[in-house]
């Protein structure tokens, strides 16, 4: 695997890196995961698939487990119990570098951006890159704009200009820049598109197909079934930290989802795979 | 001050509020600058003829102190906190060195005070980065046990000379043909590091990023912790040093020496244009407003006030030029 502090600069093509060991292997698979709070149990035995070039999204009422879930992906917790395998191997993720190294990235949903520090410096935050001890302003400004043009944001007028000054669609699209530009695998996005306009909503949208569209797994939390039915290729029901369905996006319908995220159960048959089995 | 160019900006209709907001907020240094430049107008039309090389001297050496002390508070008020016991750590500096250099020599007699003052920016910094008490509250409460602590020393010593070694009373009162002072030897590369530091360093940028929005600097990987007990630890150095230039500066050795720098050092840092909020700011126009507050305190004294008048007066222009720059700066 390449250095993770090692910015691509830009997306490759295809990542080959990204290529399951096997065609059914994805790149990430979580099996038992669970995860308590004191007595709250936040997650029971959760097993979960984010397959390459796949949008996976996770649905779930407040409180379902979502935000656990991805924290636990992203190293901020770690799970009780449960296993995860990158490509196959077994791996343990306990801090936010360990999900780094491996190519993981997450878009959180208060965007994780210093207001006050310019576009680049916030891309390069806490992994800048030094010439001699010094900041290599001119190299990290090369990048970050590579990074942007690839992924076609183009509305911002100056990659020097402080975020508190951008939209929040520009915001959203400077915080998946960022996670895009470390080599990453895996961009999971925690209510991308929550208080965005429906011209930025579109922008954001189009963004993850776009990363879909380079070989990345991306997992999309979303309140929101107009967005996972327009992006999604898989979809995920967590309700009361137990996952009640995952299956392909054609395996439901609007109805399902909503019955799956507040009942457990859909009485609604789409197709005859049974929602809740796991497709091992 | 503010009156000053709220007149300016009424007769110049094309300098309209929007333009000296972002003169402001882009290029501070220009109205700092320009304030300082009608304070030294303002001194010379008071007492004709007192703007010379003597003068500017006497200015240096008194604004050298005061812009190390508001470094201190720069670098703290950047991540959101405030160092509050620079006085008591200076003062006790300043009065280890004097009580010690009789016996051990100067340079034994800087070095045991500086690991002093290392020491209590330790106790500080793992106050604030791992206990996470605010720094406002730890930094007092520190200052207070710092001068307890140098109290204590003042009785032990009571009966052995102290005196301010005389390197320190050439660092701090000498100057280059009587006019640009030695202490400008330990301001100009103080300075510079901090300047490129804040500037050009990865550290640098975290101290911006963990007063601006901490949660973004953890999840992006820094352990705030240790940039915090660093930091505490630099800014009790830089008091140290700054206590060093004052006593030679004063020729005395007090426990309280440098009480009454504590306040104009954070409106120094204020009136530069750091936000006490944290993750705006920079030295440079720190180094500026120390040398607005000394030109001031040489104005209001030339005036032949009274002391309670010109501390009035102090406190008031303060207050108006922090409020004055708030304003302008607010980004709304």
């Amino acid at each position: 695997m390449a250095d993770p502090n090692e910015p691509t600069g830009s997306l490759p093509a295809s990542n080959p890196g990204a290529t399951p060991v096997s065609a059914s292997e994805p790149l990430l698979r979580l099996r038992g995961i669970s995860k308590h709070f004191g007595a709250v149990q936040a997650l029971y035995g959760v097993d979960v698939d984010l397959p390459s070039g796949q949008v996976t999204a996770l649905c779930g009422d407040n409180g379902a487990g979502k935000s656990v879930l991805t924290k636990c992906i992203a190293g901020i917790h770690e799970p009780d119990q449960g296993e995860m395998f990158w490509e196959g191997r077994l791996v343990h993720i306990r801090t936010p570098g360990d999900a780094a190294a491996l190519g993981i990235e997450t878009v959180y949903q208060d965007l994780a951006l210093a207001d006050n520090l310019d576009i680049v410096q916030n891309m390069f935050l806490g992994r800048e890159r030094l010439s001699r001890g010094l900041l290599d302003e001119d190299s990290m400004e090369r990048a970050a704009a590579a990074t942007l043009a690839s992924l076609r944001v183009t509305t911002v007028r100056s990659i020097r200009q402080p975020v508190a000054t951008l939209s929040g669609g520009q915001r959203q699209a400077v915080a998946v820049a960022k996670a895009v530009m470390w080599n990453s695998k895996l961009v999971m996005l925690d209510e991308p598109t929550a208080a965005l306009g429906v011209a930025q909503t579109r922008m954001v949208l189009d963004l993850i197909v776009r990363l879909k569209d380079h070989g990345l797994a991306v997992m999309v939390i979303s309140h929101n079934l107009n967005d996972v039915f327009e992006v999604a290729d898989r979809v995920a029901v967590l309700r009361l930290g137990r996952m009640v369905a995952q299956d392909q996006l054609s395996a439901f319908d609007r109805q399902s989802v909503v019955d799956f995220m507040t009942t457990g159960t859909s009485t609604r048959q789409v197709t005859a795979s049974d929602a809740t089995a796991m497709k091992d | 001050m503010s009156g000053v160019a709220g007149a300016s900006k009424a007769r110049s209709p094309w300098l309209s509020a929007a333009v000296w907001r972002g003169l402001f907020r882009d290029r501070p240094m220009i109205p700092l600058l320009a304030l300082l430049a009608m304070l030294v107008v303002a001194s010379e039309l008071v007492r004709p003829g007192i703007v010379g090389p003597d003068w500017i001297g006497v200015i240096l050496r008194a604004a050298v102190p005061l812009a190390i002390l508001a470094g201190c508070q720069t670098l703290t008020m950047l991540t959101g906190g405030i160092d509050l016991s620079v006085g008591a750590v200076a003062s006790m500096s300043g009065f280890v060195v004097a009580s010690l250099a009789a016996g051990t020599g100067t340079p034994t007699a800087i070095v045991i005070a500086l690991v002093a003052a290392a020491l209590a920016g330790l106790v500080t910094g793992i106050g604030v980065g791992v206990f996470r008490v605010h720094p406002l509250i730890m930094t007092l409460g520190m200052g207070l046990v710092v001068l307890g602590l140098a109290n204590f020393w003042q009785l032990q010593t009571l009966m052995s000379s102290t005196g301010v070694p005389p390197e320190l009373r050439w660092l701090g009162s000498g100057a280059f043909a009587q006019v640009l002072p030695y202490s400008l030897l330990v301001i100009v590369p103080l300075a510079a590091v901090i300047l490129v530091g804040l500037r050009r360093t990865g550290y640098g940028r975290l101290l911006y990023a963990i007063g601006d929005n901490p949660i973004a600097a953890r999840l992006a990987g820094a352990r705030s912790w240790q940039i915090l007990v660093v930091l505490y630890v630099i800014s009790a150095l830089l008091a140290a040093v700054a206590g060093f230039l004052l006593s030679g500066y004063t020729n005395v050795a007090s426990v309280s020496l440098a009480d009454s720098a504590l306040l104009p050092s954070v409106a120094a840092a204020v009136i530069g244009g750091t936000s006490i909020l944290g993750g705006r700011g920079g030295y440079g126009g720190t180094m500026v407003g120390a040398l607005i507050l000394t030109v001031i305190t040489s104005l209001l004294s030339s005036l032949g006030y009274p002391d309670a008048v010109t501390q009035i007066l102090f406190g008031a222009i303060i207050v108006a030029v922090a409020a004055a720059y708030a304003r302008v700066t607010s980004q709304s």
